[in-house]
């Protein structure tokens, strides 16, 4: 959950700053219009660092990025793989 | 100093900063007004308005700032407090001259002043009911987004006073100052992003030319808005669309961003035909709620960039567009444009969804108004407004003037529509263009219907008209019209009694005669067909010709009968024919030729090596020559020469045109043998006044006097005709003199589309072709064939009364070029192969042949481009660019061959072989060997070096490295044998044979050493950077062993690191020719000048450098702490005593599992990447000094220089290790190679620069040949072929794409020398830099040591890294002389 907590932190801080108290792991960050591309891609930038990862553009997909846990699962996936 | 925080003065952010540029270039022009026009369909209390508007200024801080100029630097400042005096407008009385409407117009024109606040705002009332508010505010404080702020703010305040609540406790200020601080802030940690699309924009370099419109020296800023509304059907179709999962981006908002993006994508390409396009889009910048309520310029403009294929479909294009458009938002941070990056693209592209909400609840309407002016380097703004609110989306273009703005939303449209309909099509495939343009390629109507006249019966009708005048000529003998007429009959009358009847096929195959004209208007007397046949043709291509094209019969003259003796046809002599026909009826025979007769077969060159006959009828012929006669004026008083061969369909025109008007033809027989000398004959007569001919011919006056000639007409065709030219020969001819341009393949009878020159207006490379002759069509068709808009270039079709019925006995061929006309039922169109457009004027411009379209390295070149930019050079006459072939060439004509002594290859750079086929290295060599020897020492010496201070050394004596080769094992071996403590060393690489490995543990054991495998995992990216930088592996592999081993010595206090360098790699890393130069060697100072380069070598900028912990070599002593000693510079031992000594004491097997004589697996990579981007191994160097050096011989080095190397193994490491093989780019060695004829040669660092400025770096050719002719086909075209088979001499040349400064001074010029030398480059710009230009520190010892050789000075090693100039370096000399004197 290190993950999850990480990314919460990340968007609450940065990226849609105090407008929530709880951010629901499971919240759809992007139909709703919480987060426009120009936030998504300060977090896929965010995650490249933080999880010495390189997301190809192809990845960088609605499902990938839906919610925390899509990201968290994403990053899990393919931090394994190489 | 300006003080920053007392004065509230900051500095300009990255946006503002290109915009402040934007401006300057075009002061005093509104191109960046951003007016508003807010219609408030209520009542507005007018003193709470001003109120309001005030307060906001002081809320607002972009509403107070100022803009100041420093020392050329821009600033912004921001004031306390500004006292805007807001104006009020009364439009509800007559007293107003101007309609309102015309007066925000008018207002949102002005410019601004920039020591005041950049906006202007006035109330105006129209009616009680009805309230403008007008808000006009510079780019430079505002954007999109900051709109709307501004709105809603003066909207909230305006409620807030009506409604008498406390203004205080409402607003949070927010200030746009926060912003630039954190902008600039940004920009510094971004730098990286910067240069990213830096380096984006120089790869696209050409903005796409729309509409074939050129971008001027001065571009306008005037500039037209047109509006398209899509209904609510369409942008709900878009939407559904943008709901797709596989269409589907991050949000709604991108996807259809990267929608109208794909869609203005394919529109781009279809109206520019550029396949690389880039677009400029806004970012929004406001990443933080904050941001997001802040008012001022946000925005950041990046290229989004795509490459499109002609088999595209719009969902293809679309998922790259997708994918483009990720990597443009990751690298779009704050702060990494600037004003290169945002004004590198002609297009901008802005998808719009912030909008407008109604003002304190009154029923608003916002109307953005065009100040009619934009930025003129943004040619086209595209602006894609979608409000929820409405459902419709709008679609706003601003287009610079020059482009037809009446036409575009109708192409985008049609385009759009496409993609609504079905997205699967391919993006090249929907129609574009309006009825109206449609209408212009189709009208007049072609008239197939119109009597047919013959031109026999109208030659008939002159004889009778004009009997007596002089029809023919040719030299002192003359035939009239009638005696012309009597002998035409009598031939005529001869050949029906050879059995001749309409429809047969008679070859003339003769020179240029009277009895020549004769003999072709007897043959048309007859209905019968001629086959023209020059005499000059091959005799094996005359008997193709006659066979093929089932000839009956040949007339033909004296010398020429003898190349068709053996053939089954009757051949007759023209003069005895008509000698003997003298007697017979001299009366007209009255066949009457029909429309569908045919007039001749005439053979032009065909792809397959043989000729094809193009059949043209009598209908085709007098389509031709009818519309010529009128349109030429063509007379009884027309004189006009036979001088060009009659094999030619040009030669039509002064054969038959003269005597359709009484007019008379001047024959210029050719030579039996030698050149045509007919053109300075026809010249030194003065006799005719009409001429046709090609501009090669014309290129012969240029320069003459030709002021008395009686030339007055000039028909000139069959090729490409220079405006240059054109205008010269106006000046040859004293300007009385009309030249007429006139275009038409063979297949579409001589001629069919026609301009006249006219200097004032055309002023392009090339004269226009003009327009269709009448009762022709020519059409411009894409891919798909369909029309294309004016100014695109395409395909040009022909059709209409002068086509050709098609080829002879090619069915084939005839159906793939003569297609259906789309356009007119039941016609034909030809297919020409020829690229055309239609220019502004409406004139037709020929572009070159399709197939002068080539690709050279993925991007799509015009030769003519090349050409016609290359003519603008003054002083070149004529000039011709191919693609050749280099490397099939060389393949071809050079064989590789060795160096008889040392075994160097014949493709080492600049080598040179004398007689008995021995380099120059070894022959130099010869003269310093002697002082070579004294570099090398003995090992009694090295014994004394390392045992020196040995008791004082806390761990080892030395450390040495262990490669598990024999070469390391024999050093080890004899270290340990002179009782020194040694710490051994290995680097695993990853790539160390398994064998090589046992050999190294079995011996480290056996010799009781201690022994560290060391490694990094960098270490693929290094061997990546190394196959880059060097054409190897092992420099990279290397630098890490000195890097890695020397921090150990460090730790462990090891004074010395032996190495197994041999002699020969001494002279590939250390020693160069140049140290040895100095008349009293002096050795030590040749170490000192190796320690020099030690010290660059470490902190070169390189893999190594990046990845390694490279911070012990920052400091000077590390060198003096631990030294290098090269073990063979003091051990001559020879191959076979160093293997023997091996097997016998220390046990060492040589490795079998690599295949080859190495204990390195990915040494083959290195090698095989090297020999295919080099040409040769790179062992090939280093052996040959072994051999010189008498360590090896030249067999032995030939043969490990040739081992086997196993590709797949290769390509499964370079796989593994992530090195992607230039295979597709660089595996053709095509190069540019243009030929031109001037007075002198040109230098070709001149032409280089010159072209520079017209096209891309990757159009300029890599040779500049100066000829004394160029060489012409028999149909006076440039003879490409014969350019192509020219032998060229492969010429080195760089990628380097900087603009090009040549030296401007005595010294820069001979650095600017030695530079060329030894970095063997062809072209150094005095600005380049010696680093990027591949120079290391071998480069430098050898640069530094020639420089100061040349000029007797003593300029220290560090200099070129310090001074990486031309520039610079020679600006140090110079100061260095100076201070001598």
């Amino acid at each position: 959950m290190e993950i999850n907590d990480a990314l919460e932190t990340f968007i609450k801080q940065e990226i849609i700053e105090e407008k929530l108290d709880n951010l629901s792991h499971d919240e759809d960050l992007l139909s709703t219009g919480l987060i426009d591309s120009m936030g998504i891609m300060r977090i896929v930038r965010f995650i490249e660092k933080r999880f010495n990862m390189e997301i190809p553009f192809e990845d960088m997909t609605f499902d990938n990025f839906m919610t925390i846990n899509n990201m968290s699962n994403y990053i899990l996936k393919n931090s394994l793989k190489s | 100093m300006i003080d920053q925080s007392k004065s509230k003065l900051y500095a300009l952010t990255q946006s503002q900063l290109s915009l402040w540029l934007g401006q300057k270039l075009h002061p005093n022009v509104p191109l960046y007004n951003v007016p508003y026009a807010y219609h408030i369909h209520e009542e507005i209390d007018e003193g709470v308005f001003a109120k309001a508007f005030s307060d906001m200024i002081k809320q607002i801080d972009v509403l107070r700032t100022v803009f100041i100029e420093n020392q050329n630097t821009p600033y912004q400042q921001i004031m306390d407090d500004y006292d805007y005096a807001f104006e009020m407008l009364d439009f509800t009385s007559e007293s107003n001259v101007f309609p309102v409407e015309e007066w925000l117009q008018k207002r949102s024109e002005i410019t601004f002043d920039f020591s005041k606040p950049l906006f202007d705002s006035v109330l105006i009332k129209v009616d009680s009911q009805h309230y403008i508010w007008f808000l006009n505010v510079h780019h430079l404080i505002t954007d999109a987004s900051s709109s709307v702020i501004l709105f809603d703010t003066m909207s909230k305040i305006y409620g807030q006073i009506k409604n008498h609540k406390k203004p205080s406790d409402l607003n949070e200020l927010f200030n746009y100052s926060d912003y630039v601080a954190y902008e600039i802030d940004q920009a510094k940690n971004n730098t990286e992003e910067k240069k990213y699309w830096e380096r984006k924009v120089d790869l696209f370099t050409k903005a796409p030319s729309l509409y074939g419109v050129k971008q001027p020296l001065n571009p306008t800023t005037k500039s037209n808005r047109v509006v398209l509304n899509l209904d609510f059907e369409q942008s709900q179709k878009l939407r559904d669309l943008a709901k797709q999962s596989d269409i589907k981006s991050w949000t709604q908002e991108l996807t259809l961003f990267n929608i109208f993006a794909t869609v203005i994508f394919s529109y781009l390409y279809r109206i520019s035909g550029q396949n690389n396009i880039a677009i400029g889009a806004p970012i929004h910048n406001r990443t933080t709620n904050k941001f997001k309520k802040t008012a001022g310029l946000f925005i950041e403009v990046f290229p989004l960039t795509v490459d499109l294929d002609e088999d595209d479909t719009f969902y293809t294009l679309l998922q790259r567009v997708k994918i483009e458009s990720n990597a443009f938002l990751k690298h779009a941070v704050t702060g990494a444009t600037s004003a290169k990056v945002s004004r590198s693209f002609n297009v901008i592209f802005n998808y719009i969804t912030s909008s407008f909400s109604n003002f304190d609840g009154l029923e608003t309407n916002v109307d953005w108004i065009h100040p009619n002016h934009n930025d003129a380097a943004h040619q086209m703004r595209c602006h894609i407004y979608d409000f929820e609110a409405t459902g419709k989306i709008k679609v706003v273009f601003d287009l610079n003037e020059g482009i037809l703005s009446s036409l575009v939303m109708h192409h985008f449209s049609n385009i759009l529509d496409a993609f609504i309909q079905d997205i699967d099509q391919e993006i090249s495939k929907p129609n574009l263009i309006t009825q109206q343009e449609t209408d212009a390629f189709l009208l007049p109507k072609l008239n197939f219907d119109s009597p047919y006249s013959s031109i026999l019966e109208l030659f008939e009708t002159m004889v009778k008209s004009n009997p007596n005048s002089v029809a023919l000529q040719c030299g002192p003998e003359t035939l009239t019209y009638n005696g012309l007429n009597k002998k035409a009959n009598q031939f005529a009358t001869y050949l029906k009694k050879e059995g001749v009847v309409s429809e047969n096929k008679i070859a003339l195959y003769t020179y240029r005669s009277i009895e020549y004209i004769v003999g072709l208007l007897a043959i048309m007397k007859l209905r019968a067909t001629f086959i023209l046949i020059a005499a000059d043709q091959p005799k094996d291509r005359v008997h193709f010709m006659l066979s093929n094209s089932g000839a009956s019969m040949v007339l033909t003259e004296l010398p020429l009968k003898t190349n068709v003796l053996n053939i089954e046809l009757p051949v007759l002599d023209l003069k005895t024919v008509i000698a003997e026909s003298s007697n017979l009826s001299v009366d007209n025979l009255n066949i009457k030729l029909t429309a569908n007769s045919i007039a001749y077969i005439l053979y032009t060159s065909g792809s397959t090596g043989n000729p094809k006959g193009v059949i043209i009828s009598h209908s085709a012929l007098s389509n031709y020559l009818l519309w010529a006669k009128g349109y030429y004026g063509i007379d009884s008083k027309s004189i006009l020469p036979l001088f060009t061969s009659i094999g030619f369909d040009l030669t039509i025109t002064s054969t038959i045109l003269p005597l359709l008007n009484g007019g008379r033809l001047i024959v210029y027989k050719e030579n039996a043998f030698g050149p045509d000398i007919s053109l300075l004959q026809l010249l030194g007569d003065n006799l005719v006044n009409t001429i046709k001919l090609t501009p090669s011919h014309l290129s012969f006056f240029k320069g003459r006097d030709l002021t008395n000639s009686t030339i007055k007409t000039m028909i000139v065709g069959g090729e490409d005709f220079k405006v240059q030219l054109g205008k010269s020969i106006t000046t040859a001819f004293g300007n009385n003199i009309r030249i007429f341009n006139e275009y038409g393949p063979t297949e579409a009878t001589v001629g069919c589309i026609v301009s006249e020159f006219n200097a004032a207006l055309h002023t392009g490379a090339s004269i226009p072709i003009g327009i269709p002759i009448k009762n022709m069509h020519a059409y411009i068709l894409d891919s798909h064939k369909n029309l294309v808009p004016h100014g695109v270039v395409g395909e040009l079709y022909l059709s209409g009364a002068s086509l050709a019925n098609g080829y002879l006995d090619l069915d084939e061929l005839t159906k793939a070029k003569f297609v259906d006309n789309p356009f007119v039922t039941g016609a034909k169109m030809y297919h020409t192969g020829d690229l055309a457009r239609i220019n502004e004027d409406g004139d037709y411009e020929y572009l070159g042949r399709v197939d002068e379209q080539i690709k050279l390295r993925g991007y799509r070149i015009e030769l003519t481009d090349i050409e016609s930019n290359l003519m603008d050079f003054k002083g070149i006459d004529t000039c011709a660019v191919v693609l050749v072939d280099n490397k099939k060439r060389t393949e071809e004509v050079e064989k590789v061959i060795n160096c008889t002594n040392c075994g160097l290859p014949s493709n080492y750079p600049e080598i040179d072989f004398d007689d008995q086929g021995v380099c120059h290295l070894c022959n130099a060599f010869k003269n310093y060997e002697d002082k070579v020897q004294k570099y090398f020492r003995t090992e009694a010496e090295l014994k004394s070096i390392l045992t020196k201070n040995k008791t004082n050394n806390p761990s080892y004596d030395c450390l040495t490295l262990l490669s598990g080769g024999k070469d390391s094992t024999y050093i080890l071996a004899q270290l340990v044998g002179m009782g020194l403590k040694v710490l051994a060393f290995t680097l695993d690489n990853g790539y160390i044979s398994q064998q090589a490995k046992n050999n190294i543990n079995r011996i480290v054991e056996k010799l009781g050493v201690d022994h560290i495998y060391d490694s990094t995992n960098h270490m693929n990216q290094i061997f990546v950077d190394s196959l880059k930088r060097h054409k190897n592996v092992c420099n990279g592999c290397f630098k890490t062993i000195y890097t890695l081993s020397t921090k150990i010595a460090m730790e462990k206090q090891i004074p010395f690191i032996v190495t197994g360098l041999s002699r020969g790699q001494f002279f590939e890393t250390r020693l160069t020719e140049e140290l040895f130069w100095e008349e009293n060697l002096d050795v030590t100072k040749i170490d000192d000048t190796i320690l020099e380069v030690r010290k660059l070598y470490h902190r070169e900028e390189d893999a190594v450098k990046e990845l390694l912990d490279v911070s012990l070599f920052e400091n000077d002593a590390v060198f003096d702490k631990v030294q290098f000693v090269d073990f063979y510079r003091y051990s001559d031992v020879s191959l076979e005593e160093m293997l023997r000594y091996l097997e016998d004491t220390v046990g060492w097997i040589r490795p079998t599992d690599t295949g080859r004589s190495t204990n390195c697996l990915i040494n083959q990579v290195g090698i095989y990447v090297h020999k295919k981007e080099k040409g040769y191994s790179n062992y090939s160097f280093p052996y040959s000094w072994d051999v010189r050096l008498g360590h090896k011989t030249r067999d032995e080095s030939l043969e490990e220089i040739n081992e086997y190397i196993d590709e797949t193994e290769v390509k499964r490491i370079m796989n593994e290790i992530g090195y992607e093989d230039s295979d597709n780019l660089f595996e053709n060695d095509e190069k540019l190679v243009a030929y031109y004829t001037a007075k002198d040669a040109v230098s070709t660092k001149d032409l280089k620069a010159h072209l520079l400025k017209k096209v891309p770096a990757y159009m300029i050719p890599s040779a500049f040949k100066h000829l004394d002719e160029m060489p012409l086909t028999k149909n006076g075209k440039v003879d490409k072929k014969v350019l192509k088979e020219i032998k060229y001499a492969a010429n080195k040349t760089n990628d380097i794409q900087t603009s090009y400064v040549s030296p401007r001074n005595d010294i820069e010029e001979l650095v600017y020398n030695v530079w060329r030398d030894v970095l063997r480059l062809d072209k150094i710009s005095v600005h380049d830099n010696f680093i990027v230009l591949g120079g290391h520190s071998l480069a430098a010892i050898r640069v530094t040591s020639r420089i100061n050789d040349e000029l007797g000075m003593e300029i220290p090693l560090n200099k070129i890294f310090n001074l990486p100039t031309i520039e610079a370096y020679a600006s140090h000399i110079e100061q260095r002389i100076l201070e001598s004197l």
